[in-house]
């Protein structure tokens, strides 16, 4: 019986009734008789079940769909911090196992506050089909009690959980196909649906959480070419977001003052970063060059001037960084309190949670790409992310102490000169349970170390931490990196 | 006058996911339908590869990856405690992703054999 059949039997009146009288076990019990000729057939206790099933159902069905937001930030945030905690998000929700497909082993959800007719009689269809299989019934049964609670402590309660879970599965496309999705859909919500079941069930029998599981997974040291495949056919999954994307610069383009061309939209880089990780009403450019250094900010609205020599020393900074620098700077004379630095900081802050924190200050704002200047490795000089190609560069490696890699990323000093690398050995030592990291200079000697958080150069020999850092690496201009 | 070209960030994640996608018979899937598949199947894989370099770390190693959690660590500092902590942890990604692109190919087979007509 499909979610259709199920609409047409039952009728208005009996709609309105559920809307009355709320899905109490007795009102949905009184529905399931309503289907006339189709139940006439059916037991008594098989119409109380699927009446059971389909009050449990219902709420399910009625579930939000994934947040866009969520689903944009664990799809495309540069901040794996924040990919995983969109992705735990999204995974409590429950979003990649809809009750249409995954039937009574969807999460459980919320029920809504306005009766929805429609997914009640997806409820109903889905339920009856459940109830119509004693061998599904039976395995829901099991994923549902004695498997998933041998889960975490049983050697083979995975092992039974998939046994269940295989009769489970089959029945996805069926549920989907029953609830009105295309085949295409159904067999890839059906796929989905099953993978990421399994993988809650990996979970739950690892007994870890979600937010650690997803952290470490987001973090995962992993390069394209170990897995063998090729990252340009990742534009493919990003096509939609694309669309948006060109959405965003095209409302753009409507909302510049005369002299706007599609150039100047495209230099403002900003937005288009900004249109992957966030809808369009919050992605217009907080923060945005208007040259002169000046800035128009979008908290408070006002336009602060802010001297280009400030400007130029935050340029290749990564914005995480500079926003770190701006809090630093003391007031700059009566023009630039303060005040206004802080405030400049903060809309920047609030920029980073879409933009990405990696991203260099210079191209954040939608100026060119400053030129890279270099400086000097010295004994406690401060140091900062440096992202001199526009964005925070992917570690550089090289070789070390038998060929072994240490990766290596750019640092900068205080005026935002490129003065060397700060490099990390996977053999290095820890100091409190944190790694120690090595600094060479850009002749490529080493000049100092540093443990991890830590700012500031210490020059000398370390007599622990990183004891395995080789002498000398070769390196270059990080702009070539 | 150079220009900004706004840029995809690489992810081999990602990149994988697509390719795994094809290679399970999802290859002509309509694009929104896609777009839904690969983006759960990217959040499943991160799970996956998590779950593995969490059960390779020693108990120790595990309470400090969930200190560094709670402390707020940034990636640099978690990359680099998972290098330290979990040995050939690119190797263990790589099993991971291994196995979750076989059991893609698997759960494919599996709903290829269920009939469709509801």
């Amino acid at each position: 019986m499909t979610a259709d059949e199920v609409r047409r039997a039952l009728g208005e009146r009996t709609f309105a009734r559920l809307r009355e009288e709320g899905l109490t076990t007795a009102a949905v019990r009184h529905a399931v008789d309503d289907l006339g000729t189709a139940v006439a057939l059916v037991p008594e206790w098989e119409r109380r079940e699927i009446a059971e099933r389909a009050a449990a159902l219902y709420p399910k069905m009625a579930a939000a769909e994934a947040d866009e937001d969520d689903r944009l930030e664990a799809m495309a945030s540069e901040d794996h911090v924040a990919r995983a905690a969109a992705s735990v998000r999204l995974d409590a929700a429950g979003v990649w196992i809809r009750a249409e497909i995954a039937g009574s082993l969807a999460p459980v959800a919320p029920a809504p506050s306005v009766f929805d007719p429609a997914a009640f009689c997806r409820a109903v269809a889905v339920a009856w089909r459940e109830a119509g299989s004693p061998r599904l019934r039976k395995a829901i049964a099991a994923m549902q009690e004695a498997a998933s609670v041998s889960l975490p402590h049983e050697r083979d309660g995975l092992s039974r959980w998939d046994a269940a879970f295989d009769v489970a599965k089959g029945a996805f496309a069926g549920h989907a196909r029953a609830a009105g999705f295309s085949r295409d859909a159904a067999r890839a919500g059906a796929f989905a649906a099953a993978l990421v079941l399994r993988g809650r069930a990996l979970q739950a029998a690892s007994g870890l959480g979600s937010d650690v599981v997803f952290l470490a997974g987001t973090a995962a040291p992993v390069s394209s070419g170990a897995l063998g495949s090729d990252p340009k056919g990742s534009d493919s999954v990003l096509a939609v977001l694309a669309r948006r994307l060109r959405e965003m610069n095209g409302l753009r383009l409507g909302l510049r003052p005369s002299g706007a061309d599609a150039d100047l939209v495209e230099r403002l880089g900003v937005a288009a970063e900004k249109a992957l990780t966030r809808p369009a009403p919050s992605a217009a450019g907080s923060v945005r060059a208007l040259g002169d250094g000046r800035f128009l900010l979008r908290r408070p609205a006002a336009i602060v001037r802010i001297p280009d020599e400030v400007v130029s020393r935050l340029a290749s900074l990564t914005l995480r960084a500079a926003v770190r620098r701006l809090e630093e700077i003391p007031a700059l004379g009566p023009f630039v309190r303060t005040k206004r630095l802080e405030a400049l900081a903060e809309s920047l802050r609030e920029d980073m949670k879409a933009s990405g924190p990696y991203v260099s200050f210079a191209r954040h704002v939608g100026l060119l790409d400053a030129p890279v200047r270099l400086g000097r490795l010295r004994e406690g000089m401060s140091l900062h992310e440096a992202a001199p190609s526009g964005r925070l560069p992917a570690w550089r490696v090289c070789a070390g102490k038998r060929g072994r890699p240490v990766r290596c990323r750019a640092v900068a000093d205080d005026d935002g000169n490129v003065v060397g690398y700060r490099a990390f050995d996977a053999l290095s030592g820890e100091y409190h349970g944190r790694p120690t990291y090595a600094l060479y200079g850009l002749d490529g000697r080493r000049a100092g170390h540093l443990f991890a958080g830590e700012a500031r150069a210490r020059m000398g020999e370390p007599r622990r931490g990183f004891i395995t850092a080789p002498e000398t690496i070769p390196l270059g201009h990080p702009a070539l990196a | 006058m150079a220009s900004f070209k706004p840029q995809m960030h690489p992810d081999p994640v990602r990149a994988f996911v697509e390719a795994t996608l094809d290679e399970a018979g999802f290859a002509h899937l309509p694009e929104a339908e896609r777009a839904e598949t690969a983006a759960a199947l990217v959040v499943e894989a991160r799970r996956r590869i998590g779950i593995e370099l969490a059960r390779a770390m020693d108990p120790h190693s595990l309470e400090a990856f969930k200190e560094l959690e709670r402390r707020g660590a940034d990636s640099d500092e978690i990359a680099a405690f998972l290098d330290v902590r979990v040995p050939d942890a690119e190797g263990v990604v790589r099993a991971a992703l291994a196995e979750f692109g076989e059991e893609c190919k698997r759960v494919a087979l599996d709903l290829a054999r269920v009939p469709y007509d509801g």
